[in-house]
């Protein structure tokens, strides 16, 4: 017997894994870019022993990429440090908007791997929920990555976060090639537990070519499927 | 003659950076950001090493090395990984690269396995001379 938790939490750590091996894909180049840096520093202070002068703008140019590099850098490990405390408090409240925005954030190496340019509607007032922000984030990427199969040749997705009545709503705009088999199939068997988990539901709108994600305005503290095990 | 090397990654300041050390090192080089044109680029010319990133947009690296080796069997590729893992750099050379490196990368190691690089592209190109002769003196009755 396996509880719901159990089985989210193994997509959780899976989905945990694929971030953090992106994450550190990217500070190694920026390191790289740091040390290219620093290296030609050296080569120029070389060139400047043996008597060939120095030019003084190449090397505030080169300040300046470390510096920037430095900041990129910084805002990665920023995102790093906030996407691993997701996990710390199982139930939060968070602003959507920001959350989907950080969402994109800490994929955007995968997400730009696929050449696919994912953007965030931003809302005119902020659309706060309780939820298990972890879980939400590993079922958003999996909608994502299954999404980014379905653009076509637009190359490029929205996420639009909205109220609705008592639920919020995440429409995933862009699909352009949806078809009506995928309603079953879009999202992984894996997905499933997230879902229940979070109490959220799909829908599809075939004619927009949109997906819906609904989830409740104010998740409850018992997880459903904590008290109901479920066999796998 | 001076290494024809390419240059392969999507970030642009890492590659115009370490372009100018190894041209500064007598190296001709070429760069590009873009997977798609690197094979383009590779097709139209020769060179005695690629240096190509693991990880590219819109085509993984390795998907890019299966390309140019089957264009072009004799290039060298080097690949510089992000990743620390050893299974990447095996699955490369498995593949057909020459070697991998990972970043942040050492000049004076890449520049090491540049020259190895052109090393065996020159031996693989005599031996293609060699057996182009070898065949048009079987071949042609003189």
């Amino acid at each position: 017997m396996v509880s719901l938790l159990d089985t989210a939490s193994v997509e959780g750590l899976r989905f945990f894994g694929r971030i953090s091996a992106s994450i550190s894909h990217e500070l190694k180049n920026t390191l790289s870019i740091m040390n290219e840096s620093a290296g030609l520093l050296e080569d120029l202070a070389l060139l400047a022993e043996q008597g060939k002068g120095l030019d003084a703008s190449r090397v505030k140019s080169l300040g300046s990429s470390i510096k920037r590099q430095i900041q990129r850098t910084d805002q990665i490990i920023r995102n790093m440090n906030r996407f691993s405390h997701a996990v710390d408090e199982p139930l939060k409240e968070i602003e959507l908007v920001d959350f989907l925005e950080f969402v994109l954030a800490v994929s955007r190496r995968l997400t730009a791997a696929k050449g696919v340019a994912i953007t965030v509607q931003p809302t005119d007032q902020p659309l706060m929920v309780v939820t298990r922000p972890f879980f939400l984030h590993s079922l958003i990427w999996l909608l994502l990555e299954a999404g980014m199969g379905q653009t076509g040749q637009s190359k490029a997705l929205t996420l639009m976060p909205e109220k609705i009545e008592s639920d919020i709503s995440i429409r995933l705009m862009g699909l352009e090639t949806l078809a009506l088999e995928a309603e079953k199939s879009f999202l992984p068997k894996q997905g499933e537990p997230l879902l229940s988990l979070l109490e959220a539901k799909i829908k599809m709108d075939l004619d927009q070519k949109v997906l819906i994600l609904i989830l409740p305005k104010r998740l409850k503290d018992e997880p459903r499927g904590e008290s109901a095990s479920t066999t796998s | 003659m001076a290494v024809k090397v390419l240059l392969v990654d999507d970030e642009k300041e890492f590659v115009d950076l370490l372009g100018e050390r190894m041209s500064a090192r007598g190296m001709e080089v070429s760069s590009t950001t873009s997977a798609a044109d690197a094979l383009k680029i590779a097709e139209e010319q020769t060179f005695d090493a690629i240096v190509l990133d693991l990880m590219m947009p819109e085509m993984d690296g390795l998907e890019v090395l299966k390309n140019l080796k089957a264009k072009r069997p004799e290039l060298q590729v080097i690949l510089l990984t992000g990743h620390g893992t050893i299974e990447k750099g095996v699955e490369a050379m498995r593949l057909g690269a020459m070697d991998f490196v990972e970043k942040p990368a050492d000049l004076d190691t890449l520049t090491e396995k540049i020259k190895k690089a052109q090393a065996r592209k020159m031996i693989l190109v005599e031996r293609k001379v060699e057996e182009k002769l070898r065949d048009i003196l079987t071949t042609k009755g003189w």
